[in-house]
């Protein structure tokens, strides 16, 4: 095995390995392909056994990219537009100096920073994206890593051990034991440190310190297809994407899970019902809906376990029987989130502290609160109703945009045909019902299904241009048109968009809800305040569209999603309530733990708000006397471990006599003197061998050293008073004197 | 001037001084793991977690396994053989792991510098320029040894002075596996070797005529063809019938057989007169002169002849004696020769009293400087042969103090 070559191989595959983990973070496939290319190349350009040499860039060279790159990323870091992370340009330069890096390895020290960059490469891409595509290049990098560092490790000891420099170590490995060896202590240490590493990651207390220093730019949030604004007329495609937003999972009040793969739910986000130059808005708010719903109330979190819940809407008391619970795991949330439901809310409780607000317009609930990675909530609800009795048995108010021109001529032709009164006041439930059947109809039947978008002509309305130009057009459009002419009619009528939960996984229990199941349908009052759902869009084509197809690629694909369901559930998702519910969570207590943390930043926080603004003594105080206490203990435990080792020393030390252990120590302090001074010239007495035994060595060394023969002296009166346990005399005092004073002579002016 | 002597040093069990150094990748690594946690912390990302988890995990798996891997490594130095000047002085370690499952890899085995005082010692790094001026630091590296097997592991430095070379303990450290901590074994072996003089060219006249052959004038020690009476013995079949001691023989009833001693062979001592030239080249050419010593030495041995070799400055008298390992002897005394402080009694006083020397023989007088017969014993014949240092072509070293090299004899 060549050390060398292997290495080079190695570290080559960490850096690429490190390199399309961010890029697949960072969703930059272009970069990924360059580097991977700059990679090979590097690769190849490192081996010493193709018979040339290495070829590196010239250092000035190096010098320059490297400074051109950090003022590029300084640069673009300052200019960051809102919604990418300053970690993406951190990112990107570290990429490009790893790049640089491998045509840049002259010394060991070049080679070592190969895999210190690597390694922050991936940090950065940690911090960039959480997915599973993530976290299978962590499971792969992880021990291409730890090889790399082991092969590391032997190829700069062959370098150090080799007296004359050479260009490429050689092998110094013949057999396959080594490798094998090798081999078995990288797979030890693999699976130690995972192993390690699960417990602390389970043991470490989640919610600890959140935000306690300060938001550094916020994560990379999904861009969901959903789209609060509803603006017809655009031209293009409308995306498809099959990145997944949310996690679906319905049952009824006992636990019995609702979920199928023929049953479809509609996941309610906003509301729009004034259209308006090509875009529907929301109108204001009724008095009387205020007057239900005060400006933006916050939604009372209810325990999800309690027998009876009051029914905002209602005013009323719930029973559990009749509820239906939906859970529901955003892949990652904004901080002004919608949060989706199949049901008009009773309550919605989440996985983590969130204020909930409720739209009184319509009911639907935002979360505000800084953007996570991942968020779960329970909505509780009950389908027998799902409107808002927020204004008793009246009609809502419709907006009069529609109460002449084409489009009401229109929905009066189709009520005409249907034989369902024009006049709404005289119209019953079944009635509206039946006329909203029928504008469903009409456009099921008439219109064709498309995701292509076409811009209308100059001038032109773009709904008018889907009901009686091309005739096709997107759910948008569908919806559009249904809610004009049921706004037409006299009925009240709302665009609804969210998603569309059609993907269930039978592995999982639950739909995975993507990027291109967003979709929009209809809301219409059917009367006593009653609000019924209705969609337009043709079943089949909608159907077509949305599902997951079938064969040996959807089961593929439901395997990945089940992978990535868990992924997301153990890895991503595993907060303090996770912790909490673990056994493990339960004996340490760790909510607690988290609470007194809070608590005391909390105190903290608000102190140093105190000095900031005031600036007084007691704020000084506040600060200063726990930083002095926790500078005292880190003091403290210093000492202890310095002094732990010298303790040893000393009683090692003791054991022979040495230095100042032992009852005679204060007796004969010259030789505690003599072995200072032998200690400071280099030449301290090793702690197993007597002095005069030392003076001895000292004296038949192939350069006698001049100081043998004092401490020879030194060594028989100490002898005398440890052994013989007399005391010296005056004359042997000053002997002792005289001996220490030539040592020191000795030892000063000679030179080997 | 000190004459060295080199003696055996008794080795002394002592157990191995274990200690951690944690440098500073090590720090670096510590403080990045504290970063990760920071970050981890505040963002509540469960990946920092993991890297979090990983980093300790990696410095926990580091310190374990060291401190595995060097627990059961057992090292010795083997003796260490003399070398010249310009050559390679090889230093061999037998190390031995005692594990019965953990190999070991990276492991470096560095001497301790002569002035280098333990605790300040840093395995890894650099000797000190000037600490090691006769060699340099020996330095071996072990990349694997499998589990209960041993290996010597040889390492060789070029010796580049004369003089005495003290080993006194070594380091065995690795920083494996992953450069965070590095721990070390400090063992105290003492041992030494002496660096001999490389035999400088010697002009062809020098010694030339002498040969082996005694002069039949004096009588060795040793048995052989000669005249001297030595002793009788019983004969043996094919022994020289004119051997055969007659009158011997008739008195004891039995054949017995006269040995002779063979002729001594011929002696010729190698003078030295050093630290004569009071210049700033008295060392290099002391150096040259003691080179030339050692040639002439050695051409005496090829000889067969019996050489002594006397360093007047140095009290330095060994006869000359014809035994195998003799020149080898002198050799090595020659490189343990301590060059002191310019001693002015070399200028003045002519050589001591070499009494052998006005016998047969020849003397050999090597100058450190401009030859001066006055100052030289003569032999019967009142010959000598001077040679003088400045005369030996070779090249002074740039930095003095770092010795000199003198280029062995093709």
């Amino acid at each position: 095995m060549n050390v060398g070559t292997r290495f080079n191989t190695l570290a080559c595959l960490t850096v690429a390995m490190g390199l399309v983990t961010f890029c697949l973070a960072d969703s930059r496939p272009m970069l990924a392909l360059t580097a991977m290319a700059v990679c090979v190349v590097g690769w190849l350009t490192g081996r010493g056994d193709l018979g040339w040499r290495p070829v590196t860039l010239p250092r000035i060279l190096v010098n320059l990219l490297v400074l051109a790159a950090i003022i590029n990323a300084a640069f673009r870091a300052s200019s960051a537009t809102p919604g990418q992370p300053i970690v993406s340009h951190l990112g990107e330069f570290l990429v490009f100096v790893q790049v640089l890096k491998l045509f840049d390895r002259r010394t060991t020290r070049d080679e070592s920073q190969l895999l210190t960059l690597s390694v922050f490469v991936i940090i950065a891409a940690m911090l960039t994206s959480n997915t599973l595509a993530v976290g299978v290049c962590l499971v792969v990098y992880t021990p291409l890593a730890i090889s790399a560092a082991l092969m590391f490790q032997l190829r700069s000891g062959l370098r150090r051990g080799l007296t004359e420099p050479t260009t490429e170590p050689p092998a110094v490995f013949a057999g396959g034991r080594a490798s094998r060896h090798l081999r078995s202590v990288a797979a030890m240490s693999v699976a130690s440190a995972a192993a390690i590493a699960a417990i602390v990651f389970v043991l470490t207390p989640r919610g600890l310190g959140m935000g306690a220093l300060g938001r550094f730019g916020e994560a990379r949030v999904t861009q969901t297809g959903f789209s609060e604004q509803i603006k017809l007329g655009q031209s293009g495609f409308l995306q498809d994407s099959t990145v997944p937003v949310l996690d679906f999972a319905v049952e009824d009040s006992s636990g019995v899970n609702l979920g199928s793969n023929d049953r479809v739910y509609y996941l309610r986000g906003v509301t729009r019902d004034r259209y308006q130059q090509n875009i529907w808005t929301s109108s204001a708010p009724t008095p009387a809906q205020e007057r239900a719903y005060p400006g933006a109330s916050e939604l009372r979190k209810a325990d999800a376990g309690a027998p009876t819940l009051v029914d905002p809407a209602l005013g009323q008391e719930t029973t559990r029987a009749g509820r239906t619970v939906q859970r529901i795991t955003l892949r990652s949330a904004g901080g002004e989130q919608v949060l989706f439901g199949v049901w008009r809310p009773i309550s919605v409780t989440a996985n983590q502290p969130i204020s909930l607000v409720i739209d009184p317009r319509d009911l639907s609930v935002r979360r505000r609160g800084p953007a996570v990675t991942e968020l779960t909530y329970v909505v509780q609800s009950s389908p027998a109703d799902n409107s808002a009795r927020t204004e008793g048995t009246r009609r809502p108010r419709t907006p009069q945009t529609f109460s002449r021109g084409p489009i009401h001529d229109l929905a009066v032709s189709i009520l005409d045909r249907a034989q369902v009164a024009v006049d709404p006041d005289a119209r019953d439930r079944a009635a509206n019902r039946q006329a909203a059947g029928a504008f469903r109809d009409y456009l099921q039947l008439g219109y064709e299904y498309s995701r292509e978008l076409t811009k209308p002509e100059p001038g032109q309305d773009p709904l008018q241009m889907f009901l009686f130009d091309t005739k096709r057009g997107h759910c948008e459009y569908f919806a559009s048109a249904m809610v004009a002419m049921c706004q037409a009619a006299g009925l009240p009528a709302r665009l609804v968009v969210g998603y569309v939960a059609a993907d269930y996984n039978s592995l999982t229990g639950k739909y995975i809800v993507r990027q291109s199941n967003a979709h929009a349908w209809v809301e219409y009052h059917v009367g006593e305040g009653a609000w019924q759902t209705i969609d337009p869009s043709p079943p089949g084509d909608v159907a077509a569209l949305r599902s997951n197809g079938r064969g040996w690629l959807a089961a593929v694909r439901n395997w990945y999603d089940s992978i990535e369901f868990g992924w997301n559930r153990s890895i991503v998702g595993y907060d303090a309530t996770s912790q909490q519910r673990s056994t493990v969570g339960r004996r340490l207590n760790f909510d607690g733990l988290v609470k007194r943390f809070d608590d005391l930043t909390g105190q903290l926080f608000v102190s140093g708000k105190k000095f900031r603004e005031v600036g007084g003594v007691a704020a000084v105080s506040t600060w200063l006397l726990p930083a002095l206490a926790i500078l005292a203990v880190a003091f403290v435990v210093a000492r202890r471990w310095i002094f732990r080792g010298k303790r040893t020393t000393g009683l090692r030390r003791g054991a022979f006599g040495h230095s100042s252990a032992g009852a005679h120590a204060a007796r004969t302090p010259f030789y505690a003197r003599a072995l200072k001074v032998l200690g400071r010239a280099g030449i301290a007495k090793p702690d197993a061998l007597p002095p005069l035994a030392y003076a001895d060595r000292l004296a038949r060394a192939p350069s006698p050293h001049p100081a043998s023969k004092p401490l020879a002296a030194l060594a028989g009166l100490y002898y005398q008073i440890r052994f013989a346990g007399r005391r010296l005399s005056v004359d042997e005092q000053a002997e002792a004197d005289r001996s220490l004073e030539s040592l020191r002579n000795a030892v000063k002016g000679y030179r080997p | 001037m000190a004459r060295s002597e080199r003696k055996p040093t008794p080795r002394i069990n002592v157990p191995p001084r274990r200690r951690y150094h944690f440098g500073s990748p090590g720090l670096v690594y510590v403080f990045v793991t504290l970063l990760l946690a920071l970050g981890a912390f505040n963002s509540q990302n469960n990946l920092l977690f993991w890297a979090f988890g990983f980093s300790l995990a990696i410095l926990v798996v580091s310190g374990v396994l060291s401190g595995a891997m060097l627990m059961g490594i057992e090292v010795r130095r083997e003796r260490v053989e003399d070398a010249e000047v310009g050559g390679q002085l090889t230093v061999r370690y037998r190390v031995r792991n005692r594990n019965g499952l953990t190999p070991a890899f990276a492991l470096t085995i560095e001497e301790l510098p002569p002035t280098q005082s333990k605790k300040g010692f840093r395995p890894g790094s650099a000797a000190a320029p000037g600490t090691t001026t006769r060699i340099e630091q020996p330095r071996a590296f072990v990349a694997h040894i499998a589990p209960g097997t041993s290996m010597i592991v040889p390492t060789s430095v070029r010796a580049r002075r004369r003089g005495a070379v003290g080993f006194r303990a070594f380091v065995i450290h690795t920083a494996f596996p992953f450069g965070l901590i590095r721990k070390s074994l400090l063992f105290e072996e003492a041992a030494s070797a002496v660096i001999l003089p490389a035999p400088a060219t010697l002009e062809p006249s020098v010694l030339a005529g002498a040969s082996g052959t005694g002069t039949a004038d004096r009588s060795g020690r040793l048995r052989g063809p000669g005249d001297e009476f030595h002793s009788l013995r019983e004969y043996n079949p094919g022994d020289n019938p004119r051997s055969i001691a007659w009158k011997a023989s008739a008195r004891r009833g039995t054949l017995l057989v006269r040995q002779s001693l063979a002729p001594a062979p011929r002696r010729v001592w190698i003078v030295l007169r050093l630290r004569i030239a009071g210049t700033e080249q008295t060392d290099a050419l002391d150096e040259r002169a003691i080179s030339l010593a050692a040639a002439a030495i050695r051409k005496a041995q090829s000889l067969a002849l019996a050489v002594g070799l006397a360093v007047p400055v140095a009290r330095l008298l060994i006869p000359p004696n014809p035994h195998p390992g003799h020149a080898d002897r002198l050799i090595r005394e020659l490189g343990l020769l301590e060059l002191g402080p310019l001693d002015a009694r070399g200028l003045r006083e002519p050589f001591p009293h070499i009494p052998s020397a006005r016998e047969a023989g020849q003397c050999v007088c090597i100058h450190a400087g401009p030859v001066n017969t006055a100052f030289a014993p003569t032999d019967r014949a009142g010959r000598a042969t001077h040679l003088s240092a400045e005369s030996v072509r070779g090249s002074i070293p740039a930095a003095a103090k770092d010795g000199f090299e003198v280029r062995p004899a093709a």
